[in-house]
């Protein structure tokens, strides 16, 4: 059973992307000046150098005390996520998304075979026995896309050139505009959003939630 | 707990069951306690509140097991066991049923679920052994819910998914709840956080007893059948991704108020129940309303009627490991029969809860709070107390879980 922290391998292999180009900084925050953790920032070329993508081919979403660890995962087109199950009781993992519709069990202890993503787009992930479990897979073509850490901060390596970069986040209005800004990358770079977040789903506290 | 139950499972069923899914959960709660001077309702008094006159210091709550088995993927079997100092018997059962839920790869998902179970009206009582998310005691509407309500049939639901929200239909039929009202009716409104069991008999007020001429200490049954006459509720919600909640109930348990047994009766009790929650940043508030009647024939050519009203606000705000909560109860009921109006069985009042939870680890639940409740009913004076009364309750909760 492998026992990776999938954050880790996440934000380890985002990090080594792009090596040369310049670095741009993105500080995400939520409406109050927190910092806001699971911000996906894209950067989508307007005129910029083609560039081979760095993002994950594989990612691992792990179940632990009925919760889905990480809530976010990106990965590139044509990712494979693998679930496991070190909870203490079974899970039914489905998703009804349009880009990507999948269900199996998963005993504890156990691990799934690798779920193939083919298209772009978000996937939420749910457990059919345990409502309140939830995950989120970013499927992205673009080579520069980063994930918020703890400090709301998300770091791109990107040639220079033009860029839209667009913010994703699982807290934000759904069927809104995704909050973006236009981006001219000559060096290292910052920018910051303010995002308005909606509030947190309660934090699951006590196992047996039916 | 799932290691001990792995051992005992081998033991007693051998290799087979390694192929079932079992879990269990639950929790101890231990208080220490300031009561109301009014004698509480379990003791036969009129008084608001769980622990009245006499139950100073510290308080074995209850001791709360939940037990699931997952026979397949989408068919879970799940029992909610109690010990309480007040029940009739040593150990009760809150809920027991089987889930089938298959799932759904589209936006339509539905479930059926068959057994003994709370029916889904409450918006405060989300966690397990039908305890608040927010407070010790619920509010006077979920008081009720939990103390006089239980679907013993089945149950449907219907979700339609959206990337916006979910819609939900509910519906149900179930039968053994006939007495369902006869507490709201005679006592009046409570708030206390302790739901009956499906074995247990609630002890009506002397004062009612009295009243109608019968000596008292005297119990009543909830969970019975009188006429062979299946209830039913449905309802309708939305959950919307946006952080905001509503939901409309109807519910009628079509019991006749003619049929009993010796000098239990079904009463016909229907309301509507509409509630609605919305969730931002750390703050979440919580409202519910509802409004009905229920009514009883003990006699031909009488009938008594009562109407009944509640509703609360509650407004919560999490941080990190603390829960703070407020919540406003307003509450009535009016009594009137073939011969008039029955003031004596007719009550208004209003409640003032805060509530202070602390969760320093998962295991543990730390919970102060300071319930006040101020009613009038005139029944009272049948025991010699003023009818207007004020009850003030502090409880300091230790809810150790299980996992």
């Amino acid at each position: 059973m492998p026992r990776i922290p999938p954050v880790l391998a996440v934000a380890f292999l985002l990090n080594t992307a792009s090596a040369g180009g310049a670095t741009i900084d993105v500080a995400t925050t939520d409406s109050h000046g927190h910092p806001a953790l699971n911000a996906v920032v894209s950067l989508t070329p307007t005129s910029a150098a083609a560039a081979s993508t760095h993002l994950p081919v594989e990612a691992i979403i792990d179940q632990r005390k009925e919760t889905f660890v990480p809530l976010v995962t990106v990965v590139r087109t044509g990712g494979r996520v693998t679930f496991t199950n070190n909870d203490t009781t079974m899970h039914q993992v489905y998703s009804f998304s349009p880009v990507k519709q999948f269900a199996f069990e998963i005993d504890e202890g156990r691990k799934s075979e690798p779920i193939v993503f083919n298209r772009t787009g978000i996937v939420a992930i749910g457990c059919n026995i345990h409502d309140h479990m939830i995950a989120y897979v970013f499927v992205t073509d673009s080579p520069w896309v980063a994930l918020s850490d703890a400090h709301g901060l998300a770091r791109i390596d990107a040639p220079p050139g033009t860029y839209r970069v667009e913010i994703w986040h699982p807290q934000l209005t759904p069927g809104h505009p995704a909050p973006s800004a236009a981006l001219t990358v000559k060096g290292a770079s910052r920018l910051a959003f303010s995002l308005p977040l909606l509030a947190p789903p309660p934090k699951h506290r006590h196992m047996g939630s039916y | 707990m799932k290691r001990i139950l792995s051992l005992l499972l081998c033991v007693t069923a051998g290799p087979a069951s390694a192929e079932i899914d079992y879990g269990a959960s639950g929790y101890i709660d231990i208080r220490l306690v300031s009561p109301a001077d009014e004698t509480s309702w379990l003791q036969g008094g009129l008084g608001k509140t769980r622990f009245g006159k006499g139950d100073s210091g510290v308080q074995f709550g209850e001791a709360v097991g939940q037990g699931y088995v997952m026979l397949m993927p989408e068919l879970l079997a799940l029992t909610v066991l109690r010990i309480e100092p007040e029940q009739r018997t040593f150990v009760d059962a809150l809920e027991a049923y089987l889930r089938y839920r298959p799932v759904s790869t589209s936006a339509w998902r539905w479930s059926i679920k068959g057994g003994a179970f709370f029916a889904p009206f409450s918006l405060e009582n989300t966690e397990v052994g039908w305890s608040s998310y927010w407070t010790i005691t619920p509010s006077a509407i979920n008081t009720w819910f939990g103390e006089e309500l239980r679907t013993i049939g089945g149950e449907g639901t219907l979700d339609w998914r959206t990337p916006s929200g979910t819609l939900q239909l509910v519906a149900a039929a179930y039968g053994w709840n006939d007495p369902a009202g006869v507490m709201v009716a005679d006592r009046g409104w409570t708030l206390s956080d302790r739901p009956t069991g499906l074995l247990d008999h609630l002890r009506l007020p002397d004062s009612s007893l009295i009243l109608f001429g019968e000596i008292p200490p005297g119990r009543t049954p909830i969970f019975e059948e009188y006429d062979d006459r299946a209830g039913w509720y449905a309802g309708i919600s939305w959950d919307d991704a946006a952080g905001w909640h509503l939901e409309l109930e109807r519910y009628d348990n079509l019991a006749d108020p003619a049929a009993h047994h010796d000098n239990d009766f079904g009463w016909r009790t229907k309301f509507w129940n509409v509630g609605a929650s919305w969730k931002f940043d750390e703050f979440t508030l919580l409202s519910q309303a509802l409004t009905g009647d229920t009514a009883i024939v003990p006699f031909a050519g009488f009938i008594s009627t009562t109407d009944f009203d509640s509703a609360y606000l509650l407004a919560g705000w999490e941080r990190g490991d603390w829960r703070f909560a407020v919540r406003g109860d307003w509450f009535q009921t009016k009594t009137r029969t073939t011969f008039g109006d029955s003031p004596a069985l007719s009550e208004n009042g209003h409640a003032l809860t805060t509530a202070v939870s602390w969760l320093p680890h998962d295991w543990v639940r730390l919970t102060g709070e300071l319930l006040w409740i101020e009613s009038k009913r005139d029944e009272r004076a049948i025991g010699g107390v003023d009818p207007k009364q004020n009850n003030t309750q502090v409880q300091l909760s230790a809810r150790f879980y299980l996992e």
